[in-house]
């Protein structure tokens, strides 16, 4: 399995152990689909728990504002992109 | 309480309350009627208080319905542990610090059954069911033609607090559906600004006391063990 692979499904079971998906499993997050509003249905509090994760688990600052955050959280993928990326741990 | 929840239940309790262990793993609150998205945030006191507020009011229609929730401690759990973070400098997690509110209950309550009318969140220490009787009636009167879903609940504290405050020793939560018209059984409340009692029923809960009274089919009822008491006459029973 490819580092890229290994980094998405880190991610996905950070995600769901976070924002507490209770009934989610791994599997049934997709890579492509979109985090927020039709794909998984995360709102505006997960986006700010997902940033504190971010920021704990791979010590990424997020920047407030930055028109490239609705980028970097757009789906697993794009997240596990910018960790590569970005992660300082 | 846990494992207690039908009318048959609370009888079965009231009768044998000093002998009834409570096993709190028995029976979760039923909460298969929260959306797995909304029900994820919420801590064990509102699941309880929601699931409790849903068993009493799933048959009324809710644009009929204002709300008085109640509870002593509130969400201590979430706030405790918020406030362990900052005592050691952590961040804080924005799902938990919006849910740590004291009315966290009848804000989703509203979401969930998207009724929109007033609603009050007391919180009078331990006689907060007495207060929210009166709150009920304040809002039947202001409302005319409105039932008032009152919901008192509270759960222990951690074993820190405990020598501060007198927390009930289980979690509990009581909904009872109010109204002027002939449904039910018929109360009076009386206000009485006296002596101190000594005849109170143990160190139960008000509102479990006057759920057991309930039970019991007795007339009179008084709650508060201090100058101010309060007086429930069920007007359905003789005596």
């Amino acid at each position: 399995m490819s580092d890229a692979i290994l980094l998405e499904k880190e991610l996905k079971t950070l995600l769901i152990h976070h924002l507490k998906l209770e009934d989610i499993k791994e599997e049934d997050i997709l890579s492509e689909a979109p985090l927020f509003g039709d794909g998984l249905g995360l709102d505006s509090i997960d986006a700010l728990e997902l940033g504190l994760l971010l920021q704990t688990q791979y010590g990424i600052q997020i920047q407030e504002n930055s028109d490239k955050n609705d980028q970097y959280f757009s789906s697993v993928k794009a997240l596990a992109e910018f960790v590569k990326n970005n992660r300082q741990k | 309480m846990p494992g207690v929840s039908l009318k048959k239940d609370w009888e079965n309790w009231s009768k044998e309350r000093d002998r009834f262990k409570i096993n709190e793993d028995s029976l979760a609150p039923f909460t298969g009627f929260i959306p797995a998205m909304q029900k994820r945030r919420l801590s064990s006191l509102s699941r309880m208080a929601l699931s409790t507020a849903y068993d009493c009011t799933k048959n009324e229609p809710m644009d009929r319905l204002t709300t008085v929730f109640s509870t002593h401690h509130g969400e201590f759990q979430p706030t405790y542990s918020l406030l362990l973070k900052a005592v050691h400098h952590e961040p804080f997690s924005a799902s938990q610090f919006s849910h740590s509110v004291h009315n966290t209950a009848a804000g989703q309550f509203s979401i969930l059954f998207n009724n929109r009318l007033p609603s009050t969140t007391l919180c009078a220490g331990d006689k907060g069911f007495s207060y929210s009787l009166i709150e009920t009636l304040g809002y039947l009167k202001r409302f005319p033609g409105k039932n008032v879903l009152l919901t008192h609940f509270d759960e222990p504290l951690p074993p820190q607090f405990v020598k501060l405050e007198q927390p009930p020793s289980f979690a509990y939560s009581v909904s009872l559906l109010f109204g002027l018209g002939s449904r039910g059984e018929k109360l009076d409340l009386i206000f009485e600004n006296g002596t101190e009692r000594k005849d109170s029923a143990g160190n139960l809960p008000e509102a479990l006391e006057f759920i057991s009274w309930l039970t019991e089919n007795k007339k009179h009822l008084h709650l508060g063990r201090d100058r101010f008491s309060l007086k429930v006459i069920n007007k359905s029973q003789q005596k």
